[in-house]
Order: C-alpha cells, then structure tokens, then sequence
C-alpha cells in the first residue's frame, strides 16, 4: 500500500474520522484507522463498534492495499507536520512509513482483517436532507436524551420519518424535547428508530462539517448518514421508545409569554443559590408577573420577578432548573411560550413563532 | 454593614481577589471572600492561607461600615449574572447577607469573620523596584522550569536573587534549570523562593494598567506587591536554594546554532512516537546537521534531521524532548545555540539574541 497526500487535503477529513475513535477501547484494534487504498482513492475507517465514519479522498501515486494504523498517532504526525507540505506513505512488511520532507516515522500497524466492520442491513428508506436543517433538528432536541440511564433506551434519539417530515424525540423521563422538519417528498406511514446517544453526537459532528445535502438511509438495524465524502454508520438502538404522544400535556390553560433572554437571565441567577444536587426551583405565577425563588440546605435564597404577559389564576409549581435553562437555551425566537395547569402537570415550552417544536418539562416536589 | 455599588465595579475586584481561593479548601472559610467595609471605601480579600489578595474599592455608597465573609464563588456569580450596568446593594441581616439588585433579591450565608485568616506581615526589609516588562521577561524565561508537588519543597518555587546590582530569577526541577537576569540599582545580596501559586498570582496582578514600575517588598517569610488598588501577600519557601551556578555547565566545545522554530518543530514531530513516560528523544550531531531520533516500546519510530551551523566532532546525546520544547518555546528569537561536551553532560541553550538568559538540560541515558 503506497499514497502520497498534502497535507491540508488529509488532515481534516483524518480528524472528522478519528474523533470517532474512543480514549479506552476494549480491543487494541479499536484505536487503530483502517487505511485502504483503491485507485486513487483513500478510504479512511474509524469505529467503536457502535458508530463507524468513513472518509473517502482522492490520492497522489496510490498503490493498492489495507492496514490499520493507530488513529491518534497518526493525526498527531498529520497535524505537527508543517502546513501545504506534501506527506508520503508506504507499507514496509508490518509498518507504516510516514515521510515528509526531511521527517521520516514509521507507525506500528495491525493487520486489516481484524478491522471489525459495523454489519449493514438493507436500507429500507432513505431520505435527503439539507444538511443544515438536518443538524438543527438534532441540535433543537439532543440535549433531552439521558446519559446511562438503565432505561437504555432513553440514552438516544427517538428519529421517525415519514409523512413528509422528519421527527426528532429525546427524553431522559424527566423533560422531554421534540421537533420536526417537514420535508416532502418522504411517502408513507412513519418508520421509527431510535439512534444511540452517540450516533447522535457523532451525526451532529458530521453535519457541521458537511454543507449542502446528505442521505439518510434506515435498515431494520442501522442508520447511514451518507455525504460525498463521509458516509457514517451507526447501530439503532432495540427498543420500545415511550409514547411521547401521551407525555404531552394538551390540557394547559394557563399561557405565560415572556422575554426568553430576560427569564434565561433571571433563571441562572436565581440558580446561583438553589440545592446544589437537586437543583430545584419554585416558579410562581400571577396576573403580569413570574417569580422564581431558590433556596439551599445552608439556609441561602434567592428570588426574582419577571414581568410577563399572563391573565388568570395564580400559579406554583417546581422544577429542576437546569431543565428550563436547557429549553431556553435552543429556542431561537425572542419570546417564550409556557404552558402550565396545575402544581402537579408538567409545563410545555414552545417557541410562540415556531410550532415545529415542542418541549415539556416535569414538574419537581420542593 | 451595608453598601450599594455598580456591577462594573464590583465584578473585576471579585474576580482578583476570588480567583487566589481554591475549588476545593481544607477549612469553609477559606471558600469566603472577606469584605470589610469602612466610612469610604470597600476592601475584598480572598486567601489560600499561601496567597492573599485583597482589592480595593473606593467608589460607593457606604451605608453602615462592618466587616463579614460570604462565599466567593456564588457572589462573583450573583454579580456576573447580573445584566450588564445594573447597580446592587448588599446588607448584612442577622448572620445572612442580602444581596439585591433589580428585582432580583437572595441572602447569602455567612461565616464568622474571626475566623478568616489574614496573612500577618511584619515591615519589609528589602524592596526592588523593576519595569513590569523586564518583570515579565523574567518570569516568561523561568517559571517554566519549576518542578511541580515535588518532595524537594524549594522546588516547587522560583528563586529571585538580588547581587551585586542584578536581580535574577532561577526555576529548576532538577533535571531542567532556566535563569535570566535584568540590570537594576538593587544593592546587597538576598535570596527569596517564591511559590509556584505566588508566582501566578505575581502574573496576574502585573497587567500594565497599573503602571508601568512594579515594586516588590520583601520580609524574611513574606512578598508584598502593590499594584494600584491591589495588594498581593504570598509567603516564601524557607529554604536555602540549590547552588544554581553548580548545575551550569563549562568546558562545551560543541556549539550549534540552530533555527529556533524550525528545531522546535521537528522536536514535536519526532516526540510522538517516543516514549510516552520517558519522553526521551536521542540528538546525533554531524557536521552541518543535527539529527534527531525517538522510538517506543510498540516499535514505532521517527527521526527527523534539521540543518545547523556545526563544525566538530559527532556526538550522540538523549533528552526528554518535553524539556527541550520547553526551553525553546521561553525564547522570542530567531535563532538558538545550544552546547553540548558529551553524552553524560548537561546542554546548555541560549538564545542568540538574549544575553541575559540561559536553559540547562540534564542528559537522559537511553
């Protein structure tokens, strides 16, 4: 195997695969990059059993052949070697050469065939999406989805396409996120996946990198993300994601807009001073105002009054800060709208211009 | 005690005085800023019993003078979260201090301020003053080189020495010594260690806004620095310091010159296929070139040659390259010269343009 690349043509494409590359692996080949040379064309493969990214470029002086090489070595090199400087490699016996100029490296190598690959399934849908809708879709919901939760199949995004839309659903049992993106041209009933917690960071990765369109094609086991140079594949997860429909409250009465900026503010203030674990918060409402009052075991409150547009019964009820603050946080309109019932029902958050997304927020016992 | 103050005044004293207190203390009230309030002016002090540094304020409105310790940590982030040119009073009710701004209202635990331990200093015997750009210069070339939790407590400081008309400043670990001197009109001979923590709060508070002569005063335990409204107290290292002249090397007579960048580029390339705890990297100078290799215990390699002015003999000589980068990166020149006598003797490297700096680096057997 033999290829010659520049430098600033490798490098970014070698990172985007890399970043894929776990810190501890199970298997030493986990930290290693299957290099394959075919043509002129480089392909680059980085996994850790759940998500596998390859990157495809074009090569100078290719020779045909595979080997895995370990992935943070090898982008440390690409990086510290100085910039538009042209890089050669060549596989000697077990080991890869890496030239530049007047540096000369050899890299310690596995053989190929012990590169696990993710298995595919057929694809049964596939979907195009601009890539930019694509990525704020997931970026509107991803921070719902739990993180090592024994209900495994919360640690992930519920993905449902179909109808001529896109959903997107995450939720840790205690708020849940969820948004749409119409798109037409996606015919029949909805086919639900849910798509790991980090497959999900890892397509968010992507995006940022991709301009223009990808496809997405869904197996009865997996979810490809396919780009002109990347196609990223990730294992669903086998699982009964919760009815979110019946999560939503549609019975609120009680509509509160406010400034979100003002209530964000006034949000981490008050949080400065709430239980440090817990960290609850009491938000009480009135006709044209909003208070949230905090307080901790070592005696210490804190209280604000926020000035919102609300007619009706007065209102209180607790949460976990850092749940509103999520919410507030990847809303993009100037106001907020909170949909509230009772001390006992969770409250829904909408953007009050944007009905495509929907977050609810469980109610907490202070 | 009471007092009303705008957030611009208050935020940037909190956050000196704030940022000498430890994320993590042995005793709760070193987690608590001291403020002590007289008829016209507002004084803030943080410490880690090491470090002190209290802060000045003189522009509010006194309410009732007194003296009471609150936690750092959530006042700077009460007044950080607070809009942009809010005004905010704080006002010492019962053992709890309420702090207001706006609408905004919360109350903040307190601890006794008896408790609260000042550094107590006796009148200074010895004071210097400098430029805070030479300053600056001194601390950039040196501090580097401090060891870090070393058992060899002296150590984990940087000698200042005052003799014969020089001021100086050694930092070594033993292995690595870095020294640079300025000219000044300071008579008689000391020696202080100053601690690694009182040589960053030193950094910190030498921001040319106030003034471009910094002095430093000096007791037998204790470095005073006032700078504006800022005054900084650390305690030394009592210790007798190593014979720092003993560790320089004489009698080298091969000398290379080498371009600065250049060299500490390759240095970085060829470290990351070296051992990654040993981090050693072996030198082979030839006439016109100097040579560097490292390998690791997966076999892997890399070697690098670098052109130098070098005329003599050949030598073969290991490092821990990470002492290397080190040294270059403390120099602004363009070009460095190292001397090497043999493979069991220290390398001394200067930069061709700074006569007032020199780096030693112990040799590494490979």
């Amino acid at each position: 195997m033999k290829f010659s690349v520049n430098r600033e043509i490798l490098l970014k494409p070698l990172q985007q695969v890399a970043g894929v590359v776990e810190r501890r692996q199970t298997l030493p080949v986990l930290s290693n990059l299957l290099l394959q040379v075919s043509g002129n064309h480089l392909s680059m493969t980085g996994t850790d059993l759940e998500v596998e990214l390859i990157g495809k470029l074009e090569v100078l002086s290719p020779e045909d052949g595979e080997v895995t090489v370990p992935a943070r070595k090898l982008v440390d090199i690409c990086r510290e070697i100085p910039e538009k400087a042209d890089i050669e490699f060549s596989l000697n016996e077990s080991r890869l050469e890496i030239r530049s100029g007047r540096f000369r490296s050899t890299l310690s190598t596995l053989p190929a065939v012990d590169f696990p690959s993710v298995d595919q399934s057929s694809s049964e849908m596939t979907a195009e999406l601009d890539s930019k809708s694509f990525k704020k879709l997931l970026d509107q919901t991803a921070f719902a989805m739990a993180q090592q939760d024994v209900r495994y199949f919360l640690n992930g995004m519920l993905i449902e396409v179909g109808n001529n839309q896109v959903r997107a659903v995450a939720t840790d049992g205690h708020r849940l996120a969820m948004s749409d993106l119409v798109q037409e041209g996606i015919d029949g009933p909805g086919k639900q996946v849910i798509v790991p917690r980090k497959g999900v960071i890892e397509i968010q990765r992507l995006l940022q990198e991709v301009e223009h369109k990808v496809v997405v094609s869904i197996g009865s086991s997996h979810l490809c993300v396919i780009s002109a140079m990347f196609t990223l594949t990730t294992k669903l997860v086998d699982g009964k994601f919760p009815d979110y429909d019946r999560v939503i409250p549609k019975d609120g009465d009680k509509v509160v807009l406010a400034d979100k900026q003002e209530l964000r503010q006034a949000l981490s203030r008050t949080a400065i001073l709430s239980n440090e674990k817990f960290r609850g918060i009491r938000v009480s409402i009135s006709t044209g105002q909003l208070q949230l009052s905090a307080n901790n075991p070592e005696q210490e409150e804190a209280e604000e009054i926020v000035s919102v547009e609300y007619k009706g019964d007065s209102l209180e009820v607790g949460f976990n800060v850092s749940y509103l603050q999520d919410v507030l946080g990847v809303i993009g309109n100037e106001k907020v709208r909170i949909t509230l019932l009772d001390g006992n029902s969770s409250a829904v958050l909408e953007d009050p211009e944007c009905e495509k997304a929907v977050y609810v927020v469980m109610p907490m016992k202070l | 005690m009471r007092f009303t103050i705008a957030r611009e005044k208050f935020l940037e004293p909190l956050q000196l005085a704030g940022g000498v207190v430890e994320r993590r203390q042995t005793s709760p009230i070193l987690a608590n800023l001291l403020l002590n309030l007289e008829e016209d002016r507002l004084v803030i002090t943080g410490t880690d019993q090491e470090v002190e540094l209290s802060v000045v304020i003189t522009d509010l409105v006194v309410g009732t003078p007194g003296e009471v310790t609150v936690p750092a940590l959530k006042l700077l982030d009460i007044c950080k979260s607070l809009p942009e040119g809010a005004g905010m009073s704080a006002n010492l009710e019962g053992k709890r201090v309420a702090v207001d701004s706006g609408r905004f209202n919360s109350f903040l635990a307190t601890l006794p301020v008896s408790e609260f331990p000042n550094i107590h200093t006796n009148a200074y015997d010895v004071s210097i003053e400098l430029p805070v750009q030479d300053l600056k210069r001194l601390l950039k070339r040196t501090s580097f080189a401090m060891a870090q939790q070393d058992v060899r407590y002296f150590f984990n400081g940087v000698l200042l020495e005052m003799l014969d008309g020089v001021v100086r400043l050694v930092a070594t670990n033993g292995q690595r010594l870095a020294t640079s001197f300025v000219k000044t009109g300071v008579k008689g001979s000391h020696q202080f260690i100053i601690p690694r923590k009182g040589v960053a709060e030193l950094v910190r508070v030498l921001d040319e806004k106030f003034g471009e002569l910094v002095t430093l005063n000096f007791t037998a335990n204790h470095m005073q620095v006032d700078r504006g409204n800022v005054r900084l107290i650390t305690k030394l290292i009592d210790a007798t310091y190593p014979d720092y002249l003993r560790a320089i090397p004489s009698g080298g007579d091969k000398v290379i010159v080498a371009d600065r960048k250049l060299l500490k580029e390759a240095l970085s390339r060829t470290a990351i296929l070296s051992n990654e705890l040993y981090r050693n990297v072996k030198l082979m100078l030839v006439e016109g070139k100097l040579d560097m290799y490292a390998n690791n215990p997966q076999q892997e390699e890399a070697e690098e040659t670098v052109t130098v002015e070098y005329e003599g003999d050949s030598l073969e000589i290991g490092f821990n390259v990470s002492y290397l980068i080190e040294a270059l990166c403390a120099m602004d020149g363009d070009t460095v010269r190292m001397t090497f006598s043999d493979p069991g003797s220290a390398c001394l490297l200067e930069d061709t343009e700074d006569f007032d700096s020199f780096y030693v680096i112990s040799p590494m057997v490979l």
